[in-house]
């Protein structure tokens, strides 16, 4: 399950590419591509590997005109099926640092 | 490319320009193949080109026409496997042969009967009198292409023909329409030689002499048309198209979009005049190097083309041919620099 806490990481094999508005994800290594609008553009460009999903929250608020909350409950669907799709990846962190 | 349609149609075809092989029996002034050493993969690596062509358009859901071509494509061994195992492909719609018509025979006809996909078989002709071709194929080399012509209508293939204008034969061209007339020829084309590679040197018309030739070839196209099928759907025709809904005059260049050139070592080009290497077919695979080839992707912008073509009311037909003005000025994105068009502001 994600939560806020959880940080992701966009695959190295994935390409972001925006061209004349329109945006997609492109994986160069199974030849898979994603039509995304420019929200998911933004949440994947995000996905850095350091920033966990709340600080991204707090990042693309202040870019789209949208409630903290909803855009919380838009990003965790939008991730997992990211996730799910392998655009993505889960970053585990050591509990122990 | 997230097309969802299982029929062909020709928003979802990619064509595939496959140089198969290097070697030629002739060596054309005009030619941009600089080097003829044999070179020819091993069918196992021929078909895993194929494969990841088939791959490709499996992922895109598209189509595939595939020209095969070299150097000179009857000089391949592994020519009639090829075809053997392309013609059975679902994803294949369509595979012409490019060739300088030289070697084709009656055996040859025969056994190019059988591939239900060979839909077009093109002939160079570089002249329409002898001593013109001649000049730059060689020696003989006319009346060998016009009786591989002939051969191939007795088969009933479908033929065309491509004319590349030089300073050579530029003064015979309606020399050529006539013959592609008395020969049968179903299709034509007549379009500039791109100054790259082996031909970096070759003179470049200029661009009024360019709209000159281009519009005596538009008028004989329409005069024509019952006789002769005039291909006009590259870039600079749409400048002589009567009107915005006239499909059959100009068009945007695929490059970037819908096309890529492989040459005989995997080595990708986006077009084989647009000499500037991508990735290798083997190596980078195609997704890699159509997802992440910043030349592809710069073209693909049509706001990044400069000069005149930047703000150009033909833009959305036309574009300008980006390996002209790469061979020309050393930057893919320049204007076309044979356009005649006045700059737009
Ligand atoms: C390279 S040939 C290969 C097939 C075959 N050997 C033939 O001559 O048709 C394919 C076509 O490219 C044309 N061509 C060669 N060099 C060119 C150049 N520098 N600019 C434009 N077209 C060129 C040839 O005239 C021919 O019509
Ligand atoms: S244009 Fe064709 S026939 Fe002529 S040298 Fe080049 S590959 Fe050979
Ligand atoms: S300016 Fe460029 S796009 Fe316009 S007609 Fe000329 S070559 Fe084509």
């Amino acid at each position: 399950m994600l939560d806020g806490r959880t940080i992701l990481k966009l695959n190295d094999d994935v390409i972001l590419k925006s061209v004349n508005n329109s945006f997609r994800a492109l994986n160069v290594n199974d030849g898979n591509q994603y039509r995304l609008n420019l929200v998911s553009f933004k949440m994947l460009e995000n996905a850095d590997g350091k920033r966990n999903i709340d600080d991204i929250v707090n990042e693309l608020t202040k870019i789209f005109d949208v409630e903290k909350t909803t855009l919380k409950d838009d990003i965790l669907l939008f991730y997992s099926e990211a996730l799910q799709k392998k655009i993505i990846f889960l970053v585990e962190i050591d509990e122990n640092n | 490319m997230e097309n969802k349609q299982n029929k062909r149609n020709s928003a979802n075809e990619f064509y595939f320009q496959w140089h198969f092989l290097n070697y030629c029996n002739l060596r054309c002034s005009h030619c941009y193949q600089g080097d003829y050493n044999f070179f020819e993969l091993p069918f196992e690596k021929l078909i895993e080109i194929a494969n990841k062509i088939i791959e490709a358009l499996n992922k895109w859901n598209m189509f595939g026409r595939i020209s095969l071509t070299g150097g000179e494509p009857f000089m391949s061994k592994s020519l009639f496997a090829l075809l053997d195992y392309l013609d059975k492909q679902d994803r294949i719609c369509s595979i012409h042969i490019l060739t300088n018509g030289t070697l084709i025979d009656d055996e040859i006809c025969k056994k190019l009967l059988k591939y239900n996909k060979l839909d077009e078989i093109q002939v160079s002709l570089d002249g329409g009198t002898q001593h013109v071709h001649d000049a730059t194929r060689g020696e003989g080399n006319f009346d060998k292409a016009i009786d591989g012509i002939r051969l191939l209508k007795k088969y009933n293939f479908k033929v065309s023909s491509m004319f590349t204008i030089t300073n050579k034969n530029k003064n015979d061209i309606f020399n050529f329409i006539s013959l592609a007339i008395k020969e049968n020829i179903d299709y034509i084309s007549l379009e500039r030689v791109t100054p790259c590679g082996h031909s970096a040197n070759e003179d470049i018309i200029s661009s009024d002499e360019i709209h000159r030739i281009y519009e005596q070839i538009n008028l004989e196209a329409e005069k024509l048309s019952n006789e002769i099928a005039i291909r006009r759907t590259r870039p600079l025709w749409a400048n002589l198209s009567k009107n915005s809904f006239d499909n059959k005059v100009g068009g945007f260049c695929p490059v970037g979009f819908t096309c890529l050139a492989i040459l005989c070592d995997g080595t990708l080009l986006p077009c084989r005049r647009l000499e500037i290497p991508i990735g290798n077919i083997f190596t980078d695979g195609i997704f890699k190097t159509w997802y992440s080839s910043k030349i592809l992707w710069d073209i693909r912008d049509k706001n990044n083309l400069k000069g005149k073509c930047h703000n150009c009311k033909n833009i959305s037909k036309c574009g300008g041919c980006r390996a002209v003005a790469f061979a020309l000025t050393n930057d893919y994105l320049a204007e076309d620099p044979q356009c005649w068009m006045e700059e737009q502001f």
